[in-house]
């Protein structure tokens, strides 16, 4: 068994344009890495951002940039200025609360934030973002926000995070040190097997990671891509976006063909076997 | 996934035989099951080659026609409510809670070692909801915190409902089988649609072909297969017996009409309802 730990933040661009190449090793490894999420905690408040000279108009216009990677932006400046520190607490509730369902609130915070107004220490938005997300108690994760337990694991986290010193992931120069020590950037992920451990540091290809687990075990089983986008959307069912199926159907070292994927789902959904959603400048894809 | 503590290598193998055969999710497996599955693979592979049915056959024929029961419960008798005992890795409840959305109430239970193990790895793929849940139930408590009665009273009695065993009866002596089907059948008797699906392994027909199996399959379960009865019109009676109104036990490749060759002849599938 592979452990992946992936340090990650809701609220990095970096981290949500990385979706497609997380799906990639998902689908192809399956249960053989047991994945964990460690949240960054990137700020405590919003006067963090303030003093670095960003801007809510700054953050909208650097979605901009991230579009090239294919995920659904909807680039509008915010309300106001936001740490991430309650959206990270949020996904430590939820990994209390119900074990594995981390990822999935994960998501619908990252989804909620790059496409909508979401203020993300906004507690009632942050409440509604994740309600009706099957097998979350949307509520319950919000009033556990502040809970001991949950600042005990959320610290954890934000040190475990920040114990980069001397790791590959400092070597190419995929560290931080906003906040004193030197620590790992959303997203980086740990594959450790063994007592071996292998470091992807920041921002990867999908051919990073996916060299790194081949060398951790050479006799995994690696799931080909499928021949419709079908099996996809009922291995998430929590719905892929365009760039994710595209990025999910690509075979090798290929590069994604976004419009025969996109074409592939508008069939699929002109069949009835699949839901399209709009969501900021693209869809989530779901079965019907 | 971590915390295999007690939990059944048949239930490591199956859950691998289901994914490595397009059955399951990619995160429904585990390492012990890829272990067991290669082990065994060539085995299996030989079996094939000399036609004769293998473990791998048996387990997808039985997986296969007990789907195709639920499914015709589901669309032509009235259920919209699913316990499974003992669901081990089952992608079923993955599959049929896609496949049905909120029309579907489905109730994965089984010891808490598995049921742990299984609400994490359906929390991780995203398939936990309101309607898709996982409890803990010991098939052999009769009341009690973690019994099939204390599951059943969180469902709604105006809506049917089907509860499926799979791969758990050939553990059992005859008699706790009996206690259980009388349970079942008092279980879903307070519902509009009760029916019961399993599969079941009789002691007809006992060939050398089907004595070799069972002594394959009784190594692999560690411990013998218990044989309950000697063919489906004995089943049968006594599954009426127990209460159910009807009841049907047929080859998995009679429910299916699939061509499933040997295997599909030698699981047996027993269907009972409350009406």
């Amino acid at each position: 068994m592979i452990t992946a730990t992936l340090y990650s933040d809701p609220a990095c661009p970096w981290a949500y344009s990385e979706s497609p190449a997380l799906r990639v090793i998902e689908w192809r490894y399956g249960d053989q890495l047991d994945w964990k999420l460690v949240v960054v905690g990137l700020t405590e408040s919003a006067d963090q951002y303030a003093a670095r000279g960003y801007t809510t108009l700054r953050g909208a216009l650097g979605q901009l940039s991230f579009r090239r990677y294919g995920m659904p932006f909807s680039p509008a400046p915010k309300p106001r200025l936001s740490a991430t520190a309650r959206a990270c607490r949020a996904v430590v509730a939820a990994r209390l609360a119900n074990p594995g369902s981390e990822f999935a609130v994960f998501r619908a915070i990252q989804l909620a934030n790059f496409t909508t107004p979401l203020v993300l220490e906004d507690d009632d938005q942050l409440r509604d973002a994740l309600d009706g997300l099957p097998g979350v108690d949307a509520a319950a994760i919000v009033a556990a926000l502040d809970a001991p337990e949950v600042t005990e694991a959320y610290e954890a986290d934000k040190a475990a995070t920040r114990a980069a010193a001397g790791s590959a992931a400092e070597l190419q120069g995929k560290t931080a040190t906003t906040d004193g020590p030197v620590r790992f950037t959303a997203p980086s992920i740990v594959f450790q097997s063994n007592g071996t451990a292998l470091v992807a540091g920041g921002f990867q290809p999908v051919e990073a990671y996916d060299i790194l687990v081949a060398n951790l075990d050479a006799t995994l089983r690696r799931a080909a891509p499928p021949e419709t986008p079908e099996p996809l959307l009922a291995a998430f069912p929590g719905g892929l976006t365009t760039q994710e199926v595209a990025a999910l159907m690509t075979r090798g070292n290929d590069a994604p063909d976004r419009r025969a994927a996109e074409a592939a789902l508008i069939e699929l959904v002109s069949a009835g076997r699949a839901s399209r959603l709009s969501l900021g400048d693209d869809a989530l894809w779901t079965t019907a | 996934m971590s915390g295999s503590d007690n939990i059944s290598p048949t239930a490591h193998y199956t859950g691998e035989v289901w994914r490595r055969n397009g059955l399951s999710h990619p995160w429904l497996g585990t390492a012990e099951g890829r272990v067991m599955y290669d082990a065994l693979h060539p085995v299996m592979a030989a079996s094939a080659a000399a036609g004769a049915p293998s473990l791998e056959t048996y387990l997808l024929a039985r997986h296969r026609a007990i789907d195709a029961l639920l499914q015709a419960a589901i669309e032509r008798h009235g259920v919209s409510q699913v316990i499974e005992i003992a669901a081990g890795l089952s992608p079923r409840g993955w599959r049929f809670a896609n496949r049905y959305g909120d029309r579907l109430i489905y109730v994965e239970a089984d010891l808490p070692a598995m049921a742990a193990r299984k609400r994490r790895a359906l929390a991780r793929i995203g398939s936990l909801s309101a309607e898709h849940r996982v409890v803990e139930l010991d098939a052999l408590h009769a009341g009690g915190p973690q019994s099939l009665e204390a599951a059943a009273v969180q469902l709604d009695r105006s809506r049917g409902l089907a509860i499926i065993t799979e791969g758990l009866l050939g553990y059992l002596e005859t008699g706790a089988v009996v206690d259980l089907w009388t349970r079942f059948h008092d279980t879903l008797d307070a519902f509009p649609t009760g029916r019961y699906i399993s599969d079941l392994h009789l002691g007809s027909a006992i060939t050398p072909a089907v004595r070799a199996f069972r002594l394959l399959l009784s190594a692999f379960v560690r411990g013998g297969v218990h044989l309950h009865f000697h063919d489906a019109a004995e089943a049968e009676d006594q599954l009426r017996a127990c209460g159910f109104a009807t009841a049907a036990v047929r080859p998995a490749g009679r429910v299916t009409d699939a061509a499933q060759g040997q295997a599909g002849w030698l699981a047996n599938i027993l269907e009972a309802s409350t009406t």
